[in-house]
């Protein structure tokens, strides 16, 4: 089973959710069932909860998708979902705490570009997909042989981590916001 | 030794929660004392715990609305931080770091001090209609400074409220973790 997992509360300042129930919805189309996607994140928008359930059931996902609804410290999480794809919403080529932590911890992830303005800012790296489309196409390449993407991933990962430490200049002018020169 | 006082109201699992969290073990690498402050939320969340095993000092209590006639020592404490911050934030702090433009409206006129530090966490994608929610007001101040944590922010917020309006200064960050010791 290919597990694909989104963390991130279920809160209207992230409303992007229903974009994995249309990747869910194409796997299907696209004859590929053997998949399971985890929202991982308490409810904070009940509405926002309830349209995703509503969703997936009209689009006929309901049994591919499970919510932990809470919050659950990504170190924490069972092995069997840690082994998963973490997929992961970026703003062109801005990538949040969660994706950071993400690939800091070695998981497995997939970027997608979550605004349409910017779609050619991206990182030019398998795993970084500019629309929805392109994670369908790398889920369903990830279906036939994961072996070869999972490596690339790995690589990518490396390479990406090293960019989350300060050098000595962005560290410096950190300092010079936290003790500002009278 | 230097203090810095970081303002944000919760410390739950969440992208601006780590960011106060990293900004405050970033001082404390550097010998500067953090203070973490939240607003309006009295609960024991996630980062707590991580912040106390760090030494760092977390405050919960509210500077706005104080109310609480049947619990008169919050009440206390509050109307403490409320005169504090308001009147001698700069005698105990070298600046004043608040995360999230959404918490700028429990700050703008109740932390006066001549450094401060309003992180912008989200992108206007965010929001209904691409827009920011937040009140022109926040970006009157010169002395101010917004600090965007990616390259589209500062266009985002220049388009939707003007140049002319923008009066903060804006500088960028980047999203960072401490490394490991």
């Amino acid at each position: 089973m290919l597990r694909i997992n989104l963390v991130a509360r279920i809160a209207k300042d992230k409303n992007s959710f229903l974009d994995l129930v249309y990747v869910a919805h194409k796997l299907k189309q696209n004859n590929f069932d053997d998949f399971a996607i985890l929202f991982i994140g308490a409810v904070e928008s009940i509405s926002i909860y309830q349209n995703i359930v509503r969703m997936a059931e009209l689009l006929g996902v309901t049994s591919n998708i499970k919510f932990t609804e809470k919050s659950i410290a990504m170190t924490a999480l069972p092995e069997d979902v840690k082994d998963g794809y973490f997929f992961n919403f970026t703003v062109g080529n801005f990538m949040g705490y969660s994706s950071v932590e993400c690939v800091n911890l070695g998981f497995k992830t997939i970027f997608c570009n979550a605004d349409k303005r910017l779609v050619n800012e991206q990182y030019n790296y398998i795993n970084v997909c500019p629309d929805i489309d392109s994670v369908v196409d790398l889920i369903l390449l990830i279906s036939k042989d994961p072996a070869p993407v999972n490596m690339e991933i790995q690589k990518n990962n490396l390479s990406m981590k090293r960019s989350f430490l300060l050098n000595q200049e962005e560290a410096g002018l950190l300092r010079s916001w936290i003790v500002p020169a009278q | 030794m230097g203090k810095i006082l970081i303002i944000s109201n919760k410390l739950s699992l969440g992208g601006a929660e780590k960011l106060a969290v990293e900004l405050a073990l970033f001082a404390k690498k550097n010998d500067i004392e953090p203070t973490v402050l939240i607003l309006e939320n009295y609960g024991n969340e996630h980062y707590d715990t991580i912040l106390k095993e760090q030494d760092i000092k977390v405050i919960r209590t509210r500077i706005k609305h104080i109310k609480h006639f049947r619990a008169p020592l919050k009440m206390a404490i509050s109307a403490w931080w409320a005169i504090k911050l308001k009147y001698f934030s700069g005698v105990f702090y070298d600046s004043i770091h608040v995360i999230g433009l959404y918490n700028i409206d429990a700050v703008l006129n109740n932390v006066i001090h001549q450094h401060r530090f309003f992180w912008n966490v989200n992108n206007s994608i965010q929001y209904h209609n691409k827009e920011y929610p937040y009140q022109r007001e926040i970006f009157a101040n010169k002395h101010d400074t917004i600090v965007n944590i990616n390259e589209y922010q500062a266009g985002e917020l220049y388009d939707q409220y003007g140049k002319e309006a923008i009066k903060t200064k804006m500088v960028q960050a980047k999203l960072f973790v401490n490394a490991a010791d």
